[in-house]
């Protein structure tokens, strides 16, 4: 009897000590910020496209929202809910050119308990979940909107956003998940707090993406390391403008074209210099990423992306299937 | 045995009790004689203290109320200052937390978004993308990139 108890105890103990394959989840709350009747809101009657079942202007905009949110939630862990702050605001523009959003983290952290470097800033739903805790109890840790213009007869002329689920917009319209999954990742981190032009570091600290990024043959050629007017010359480098991050040198072999043989991702650095620079993926990457400067297709994989936020901080991640929103 | 219960207990109390410390006074440098003392960046008029209208120098306030309306008057003259220097959307403040993990919290301006742009050419929608400035002048830096290709 006892014999048989010690087995199973140590059956007990055998199975705690397992690896857990952990499910990459996490929650992701869409605060909306438009008013009764306009924007997420709006009562605008539309036919449903692309499975998207919704029939107001609206309620396809929140369904497309969630679908694009919830690709984001299976992708990160993290057990402190993501508040995303959205609203559809007239951005204005013209037939020929418009902005179709904006996005970013709306606070960054650096020297907080779990915090992975010393004086480095992370952005705010990164911080929160290294600390495993609401750093910024009350706030939202991003902020997106979009213009809704775009959805009316003069901006983009007969451009729409194309609010379907199945990366399948007619031609001429823009794919919206692929936006929102754009804006998003800058807001989880996918975006240096360099200043392109003078080269300087954001309040003098390192941000966690710009520890990954190396300017290929200069010296030194990290860019952490650099003077301001040497970072300004490594974000006009391309090809030589590198993210050098572990995670993504490991599913590098997924590009055709756009990485190193040792691994590097080449980063946009075209000159002149824009705000662009050193925030996306270079458009020479194969097959497209949907964090490239340029907008390609929302059928493009994530697990790039995902490797360089695994990089920065978001840690190991595997898909799963996770609750979703509100 | 009361000793070894009550001393343990009467060291913790005193590591965990809220701080008595008073509050520290707010920071404030006088003004000398037609001089600016506030690194340079507050203007004579606005100089902690009160000129004398006589001799046109400038002395310390008489009193506390004086000296309440001096410090308020002081410190909206800072404010202003660096009003004019960056605005206050823009400016770059670093706070620390507070809660058990600490650290310290930026608030990043507008700006640090990024923004997406799309420019149509005939029937296609190219989209690029940037760090947000103002929307017209990303939708014109992607135009110029669509004519180059």
């Amino acid at each position: 009897m006892r014999t048989r108890s010690l087995s199973v105890l140590a059956a007990c103990l055998l199975l705690l000590a397992l690896p857990v394959r952990s499910r990459a989840a996490s929650t992701i709350v869409l605060v909306d910020l438009d008013a009764a009747g306009e924007g997420l809101n709006d009562a605008t009657p539309v036919a449903p496209v692309g499975g998207n079942a919704e029939v107001t202007l609206g309620a396809a905009r929140r369904a497309a929202l969630e679908f694009a949110a919830g690709l984001w939630a299976q992708q990160i862990d993290s057990a402190v809910p993501i508040r995303v702050a959205v609203s559809f605001d007239p951005l204005g523009g013209s037939a020929t050119a418009a902005t179709l959003g904006n996005g970013g983290a709306s606070s960054v952290f650096r020297d907080f308990s779990g915090a992975l470097r010393a004086a480095t800033w992370y952005p705010s739903a990164l911080a929160d979940k290294l600390a495993g805790a609401d750093l910024d109890p009350g706030e939202v840790d991003m902020q997106v909107v979009f213009n809704s213009d775009v959805d009316g007869a003069e901006v983009l002329g007969a451009s729409r956003f194309y609010y379907g689920f199945d990366a399948a917009p007619p031609d001429g319209d823009v794919d919206f998940i692929a936006v929102a999954l754009h804006e998003i990742g800058h807001g989880l981190g996918f975006a240096s707090l360099v200043d392109p032009v003078t080269g300087a570091k954001l309040a003098g600290y390192d941000d966690a993406f710009l520890l990954h990024l190396e300017h290929h043959g200069a010296v030194p050629a990290d860019l952490s390391s650099m003077t301001d007017a040497e970072r300004v010359a490594a974000l006009v480098a391309e090809p030589d403008l590198h993210w050098v991050g572990t995670a993504a040198a490991a599913v590098a072999s997924s590009l055709s074209a756009g990485a190193t043989a040792e691994g590097h991702i080449l980063m946009y650095a075209a000159s002149p210099v824009s705000s662009s620079n050193g925030d996306h993926f270079a458009e020479a990457l194969v097959p497209d990423q949907f964090l490239e400067t340029f907008y390609a297709s929302s059928e493009t994989p994530f697990e790039l992306v995902r490797a360089v936020l695994e990089d920065i901080g978001w840690g190991g991640t595997n898909a799963c299937v996770s609750g979703v929103l509100p | 045995m009361f000793v070894w219960i009550a001393l343990p207990v009467l060291a913790v109390s005193a590591l965990v009790a809220p701080s008595r410390c008073p509050t520290p006074e707010p920071h404030v440098e006088w003004a000398r004689p037609g001089g600016v003392v506030e690194r340079g960046a507050v203007a004579p008029q606005a100089s902690y203290g009160y000129r004398d209208s006589a001799t046109g120098r400038v002395r310390p306030p008489r009193d506390r109320d004086e000296r309440r309306r001096a410090e308020k008057r002081l410190a909206a003259a800072r404010e202003r200052a660096a009003e004019k220097r960056e605005p206050a959307a823009e400016r770059l403040v670093q706070a620390p937390v507070r809660g058990p993990a600490g650290g310290v919290r930026l608030r990043l301006p507008a700006r640090y978004r990024s923004g997406m742009a799309a420019v149509r050419k005939g029937d296609e929608a190219n989209v690029s993308c940037g760090r947000l400035e103002v929307a017209e002048p990303a939708a014109e830096g992607a135009t110029d990139r669509a004519e180059r290709e």
